[in-house]
């Protein structure tokens, strides 16, 4: 069964008519609302204290943990230390560029999370062009980087610019070249389509049933798009564009206080909505047993979270020359491999 | 591609086993070596103002002063600009300045380190490690105490 997006949901709960397309908008609006202190929540709980935390059981060494319960409180204590600094703007900056490219970086993460079903109906719209909708918006944060690495008039933002450009031109090719395998295997971009096509079972051992998870159905493709992914949000060994051991801190040198947040912010909304697309494309999206969905959604982004984490404190950065060697010469090849194979595989075989 | 899942497997066999280096540390105390070298304590008992410590420093830690009747005065120490080197303790005949494993000494300006010889004879010990036990080996040579053949340099 298809789940209703959200708006429709709410007008169901509320008893309002959805087909009237004044309660259908403000309904939207409450429902990207909704959504988006979801992911802002789930962003604010990572960025200050579960990154401290998980980096330090990878090297051995106790983080936060004097502010409230396990440290829980680094959380306000960080948003009022960033957001009473003084917003030093420098001279000879793009002011226009300069101004907007922090809520470019912000928003065209949380933008993704218009179309990924979150289970529980939580779901805003289902457009049938889903996974390219997501594959477009997540790379406008790509345009954010270079604004602002540009706009900064700074020698060494604008280097983190150009090679945050570079990056994304590299990767973003292998990455929508391995979701396209599993659209292949799918039949559809729909988002819905796309996590009802893994509910089936896969394997039975023993009793326990495997679903066809495109992450068990093409193991090759899930590893393929997790590195890809690493890179396309910037993340160890692929972060490059920020390199704070050789360009300062690239593209954000420049920014202070409230728009370093929304960087900052940007960011980590950005590695959930990667998280949120191998979630939903190999891991059978909201799925699960026992619990409810949003639960294992969330589980399975938290997951993809961890991993980024766990590769930050395992894999040394690569050099940009090697980067990008990787990027075109290996990842891309392989990723076209797994196409041609998934074709092969899904007009053969299946 | 072996070496980074290597690198993997390690990082997360050490999340996963919780054991931290780091210690929480005003409930709980680091372990020190014994060989750890901290804060100097002097012995005024001890010393014979012969000024071998201040010759040997090689950063002009060490300050003494003495009339003209080569009785000590004064035996002033900047703990902030030593750099630790053990030499004055090493050169030293009688004991009189020893480094503790006292690593917890804080003060509000660079100028409270220079500690005098009040300041130094009262730095406490560290959790009542003997650093003469554990530096007697080296020691020995030095001033032909211990169990072996008396070394008169």
């Amino acid at each position: 069964m298809q789940a209703a997006p959200l708006p429709e949901t709410l007008a169901d709960l509320l008893g309002l008519d959805a087909s009237d397309p004044g309660v259908l908008a403000v309904l939207s609006i409450v429902g990207a609302a909704v959504i988006g202190t979801i992911m802002l929540l789930n962003a604010a709980l990572a960025g200050p204290w579960a990154k401290r935390k998980i980096t330090a059981a990878f090297t051995d060494r106790i983080a936060v943990n004097r502010h409230g319960p396990a440290g829980l409180l680094i959380i306000v204590a960080d948003a009022v230390r960033l957001i009473s600094k003084e917003l030093i703007v420098p001279d000879g900056v793009d002011r226009p560029a300069w101004d907007l490219a922090p809520l470019v970086i912000a928003s065209s993460a949380l933008l993704g999370f218009a179309v990924i079903p979150m289970g529980n109906g939580i779901h805003l719209a289902d457009p049938e062009a889903g996974l390219a909708y997501v594959f477009a918006v997540a790379s406008i944060a790509s345009l954010g980087l270079v604004m602002a690495g540009y706009a900064s008039n700074n020698k060494y933002s604008f280097l983190g610019g150009l090679r945050a450009v570079a990056q994304n031109l590299a990767y973003e090719i292998p990455l929508i070249l391995t979701g396209v395998s599993v659209v292949l295997f799918a039949g559809t971009l729909q988002m819905s389509g796309i996590v009802e096509a893994q509910a089936e079972t896969l394997v039975s051992i023993a009793g326990l049933e495997i679903p066809a998870w495109y992450a068990f159905v093409n193991p090759f493709a899930f590893v393929l798009f997790m590195i890809a992914n690493l890179a396309e949000v910037g993340r160890n060994p692929f972060d490059i564009p920020e390199a704070p051991t050789e360009i300062v801190a690239g593209y954000q040198t420049e920014y202070s206080s409230v728009y370093f947040v929304l960087i900052y912010l940007g960011e980590f909304v950005h590695i959930f909505l990667g998280g949120a697309i191998v979630a939903t494309i190999f891991l059978g999206g909201p799925a699960g047993p026992v619990l409810p969905g949003i639960v294992w959604f969330l589980i399975k982004i938290w997951g993809v979270f961890m991993f980024t984490q766990w590769a930050r404190s395992a894999v040394p950065r690569v050099r940009i020359d090697q980067l990008i060697t990787i990027g075109w010469k290996g990842l891309l090849v392989l990723a076209f491999a797994n196409l041609i194979l998934t074709a092969v595989i899904v007009g053969v075989i299946v | 591609m072996i070496g980074v899942l290597k690198s993997m497997a390690t990082t997360m066999k050490h999340a996963l086993d919780g054991e931290t280096f780091t210690v929480e540390y005003p409930e709980t105390t680091p372990e020190v070596s014994p060989r750890f070298r901290g804060v100097h304590k002097f012995s005024q008992e001890r010393c014979i103002w012969c000024r071998q410590c201040e010759n040997v420093c090689p950063n002009n830690t060490i300050h003494i002063v003495t009339d003209d009747q080569r009785n000590g005065e004064q035996y002033n120490l900047h703990v902030g600009q030593c750099i630790y080197c053990r030499l004055c303790e090493e050169v030293c005949p009688v004991d009189a300045i020893l480094l503790t494993q006292n690593f917890e000494f804080t003060a509000d300006t660079k100028d409270d380190f220079a500690y005098n010889k009040e300041q130094l004879k009262n730095v406490p010990w560290y959790k009542d490690i003997d650093p003469l036990e554990s530096r007697e080996p080296d020691r020995g040579a030095w001033i032909g105490e211990g169990e072996g053949e008396v070394d008169y340099q």
